[in-house]
């Protein structure tokens, strides 16, 4: 495996709760807690998981579009976390994002053009006919047209929208660029042509994604490698082929199975997940995930399980899979 | 789950035929839904898929007479229901048929539930509108409702705000609205696309539990053949306002026909699929603005032949299955 682009070591961001008059802290919501991982330069790790388990606010943290509570964010060997704000702009030129709403994420009164030059204009000292001819470049890598630099977003459908987003989070040639369920607000027909650009781009620019998504179905076509985040903690990441293969954690195989497969004769009872995802204002004690867990045992519910690797690469945090976890975790 | 191609004439509850839904709209006319014929047997689910713009919620809110008029306009066609055509009912009887005969969920159960009353209200009002017994016996009735659709602690719950659930629970919520007045038939359009992926499974596995109960009919809307695969025991396959093909979903899946069928399930990302490179449709989905000649599908069909872009194939049926697609002879059989 190739060195690490991102490593993010034990990143803490909570949310403060305020009420009263005085708008004092009552509480915190706990959106990540504690998450380490390491995305290698050129691969695609995929991040999985429900809505409001963390994996956006994650993200954001990585490219510090929200500041980190604690914890460090190593990006091409520099601290984001601590970095100075002159630091920080050359940082961002490597790092953009992909939204997932491609109709709300592009201003309806800036023309294509604007929009994909906007980075430029901030970031280079182009003149306009440079910016526009490297706007140009994009839009054709793309898939779009020079044409298309005076129209505006209304005249494109879902699928060339997110096209433009795409070309802007390219014009600046970055080595990440974080996905955001990029296709989840697409028709089916036109989400296969959005990853399979995705995965030419990363082919011919040696782009490294952090791609999140909440179906694995998705996730199994894209990742190199996978982490699955539950309330604020990552439960097990690997190799895709770890997690696709031989998944470990339960919620993991619960999130497996209740993937509708496109064949009925596979129809099979799926609904192994009782109950939503608990508050992250107050997660379970133990193991957050305990309180559905349907193999859950005694101690899940006293003791927060370590994130422990069972192979080379396969990290997964569970009393189950590792009985002696937190002996374990104390003598390393 | 054996398939329902054996059921009688009898069975039928809904036949949809030749129904046109058109929206007028700044001198233009938009044929939203364009001469869709389908039926339904009694205690069927029935899936309709399809992507955006394709007609499939406004064929469903056509069911319900719920289109706006003007600008939408009920151009042709029958929806026989139970032996009378919806089109031609006052809309007195419509509104004795919503709700009670015929029950609809949408998408997004936060913007369909009132959020300035109680979801027991909610039910209730629904219960003493068709079944009018007091105000008492109706919210009780809610509750076992809100039990049915296993929402824990429904004496406590009835008197939440639609805001204080999660949104499973809102969707639950909807269910029990639908279901409270035993419906023959239940529309839902796009149930669980606002819902994460667990929380979808087990609102999938509540309706196919509820449908065993009560004994009604299911429409189910979906763009996930996923979820199709796993509800459906027909399907129906819709794009830009035509039903292009419909089969038992053995059949569709096992041996699809139409060329936008094929595309459709070979573009998905599946579980059981090793990563690489995914089939694309090319081009775009069409606007009812400009939907292309001939077979709408022509300009993406990577078959199409010349005739494709002149003259519109006809729906033809064979052995319980039908296709509208040139490929194809009166006869069924592919023309080589």
């Amino acid at each position: 495996m190739s060195e690490s682009l991102v490593q993010v070591q034990n990143v803490v961001k909570y949310f403060p709760l305020r009420a009263g008059v005085f708008g004092r802290v009552v509480d915190h919501v706990r959106a990540v807690d504690g998450v380490s991982l390491d995305v290698p330069a050129g691969s695609t790790l995929g991040l999985v998981g429900e809505s409001g388990c963390g994996k956006t606010t994650l993200a954001r943290v990585i490219m510090r579009l929200l500041p980190a509570d604690s914890g460090s964010i190593i990006f091409s060997g520099e601290d984001i976390a601590k970095a100075s704000p002159e630091q920080l702009r050359r940082l961002r030129r490597q790092m953009q994002i992909i939204f997932q709403d491609p109709f709300s994420s592009l201003n309806p009164r800036m023309t294509v053009g604007g929009i994909v030059t906007e980075p430029l204009k901030i970031h280079t000292d182009l003149d306009r006919a440079g910016r526009r001819e490297r706007a140009a470049e994009v839009l054709g890598v793309v898939g779009l047209s020079k044409r298309d630099l005076d129209r505006y977003p209304h005249e494109f459908s879902g699928g060339q929208r997110q096209r433009i987003g795409i070309a802007r989070a390219l014009v600046l040639q970055p080595k990440l660029i974080v996905c955001d369920e990029p296709v989840s607000a697409l028709d089916v027909s036109i989400q296969s042509q959005i990853l399979n650009l995705l995965r030419q781009l990363q082919t011919d620019f040696g782009l490294t994604y952090i791609f999140i998504a909440h179906g694995l179905n998705v996730i199994k076509h894209v990742s190199d490698r996978v982490a699955v985040m539950y309330l604020g903690k990552i439960v097990e990441d690997g190799e895709a082929h770890n997690i696709f293969e031989d998944a470990q954690h339960p919620y993991t195989k619960a999130l497996l199975e209740s993937i509708p497969v496109p064949d009925p004769r596979a129809r099979r009872i799926r609904a192994t997940l009782e109950g939503d995802v608990p508050s992250p204002l107050n997660p379970p004690p133990g193991c957050r995930f305990h309180t559905r867990c349907s193999v859950a045992i005694p101690v899940c519910s006293e003791e927060e399980p370590p994130l422990l690797e069972v192979t080379r690469g396969h990290r997964v945090a569970c009393h189950l899979v590792h009985p002696d976890g937190n002996s374990r975790a104390e003598e390393g | 789950m054996n398939a329902a191609d054996t059921k009688q004439q009898t069975d039928r509850l809904l036949d949809l035929r030749d129904l046109r839904t058109y929206f007028y709209v700044d001198e233009s006319v938009l044929p939203a839904v364009d001469g869709v014929s389908f039926h339904i047997d009694r205690g069927e689910t029935l899936c309709v898929v399809g992507e955006s713009g394709c007609g499939k919620s406004v064929t469903a809110q056509s069911i319900m007479r719920l289109i706006p008029v003007p600008p939408g306009r009920y151009v042709s066609g029958e929806i026989e229901f139970d032996g009378r055509d919806l089109l031609r009912l006052s809309s007195e009887d419509i509104r004795r048929v919503r709700g009670r005969e015929i029950a609809m969920i949408f998408q997004e159960p936060m913007t369909s539930l009132n959020p300035v009353h109680s979801v027991g209200r909610q039910i209730s009002e629904v219960i003493r509108l068709h079944r009018e017994p007091s105000p008492k016996a109706a919210m009780k009735m809610a509750e076992e409702a809100l039990r049915m659709v296993k929402v824990p602690d429904p004496h406590r719950r009835i008197h939440e705000y639609p805001h204080q659930m999660s949104g499973g629970m809102r969707q639950r919520a909807m269910i029990a609205m639908a279901l409270s007045c035993r419906p023959k038939l239940l529309i839902a359009d796009e149930p669980t696309t606002a819902l994460d992926v667990t929380v979808q499974a087990q609102i999938l596995e509540l309706i196919r539990q509820l449908k065993e109960e009560v004994g009604m009919a299911v429409m189910l809307i979906t763009h996930d053949l996923g979820v199709v695969a796993e509800m459906a025991e027909r399907v129906v396959v819709m794009y830009a306002g035509k039903v292009v093909e419909q089969a038992s979903a053995y059949d569709l899946f096992g041996d699809p026909r139409h060329p936008y069928t094929r595309a459709l399930l070979e573009c998905i990302p599946r579980l059981d699929q090793e990563r690489g490179e995914l089939m694309i449709v090319r081009g775009q989905v069409p606007s009812p603005h400009r939907f292309p000649s001939g077979c709408r599908f022509h300009p993406r069909c990577p078959e199409a032949l010349d005739i494709c872009s002149e003259e519109v194939p006809e729906l033809v049926q064979v052995d319980g299955r039908s296709v509208a697609c040139w490929l194809y002879d009166a006869a069924g059989e592919e023309v080589s």
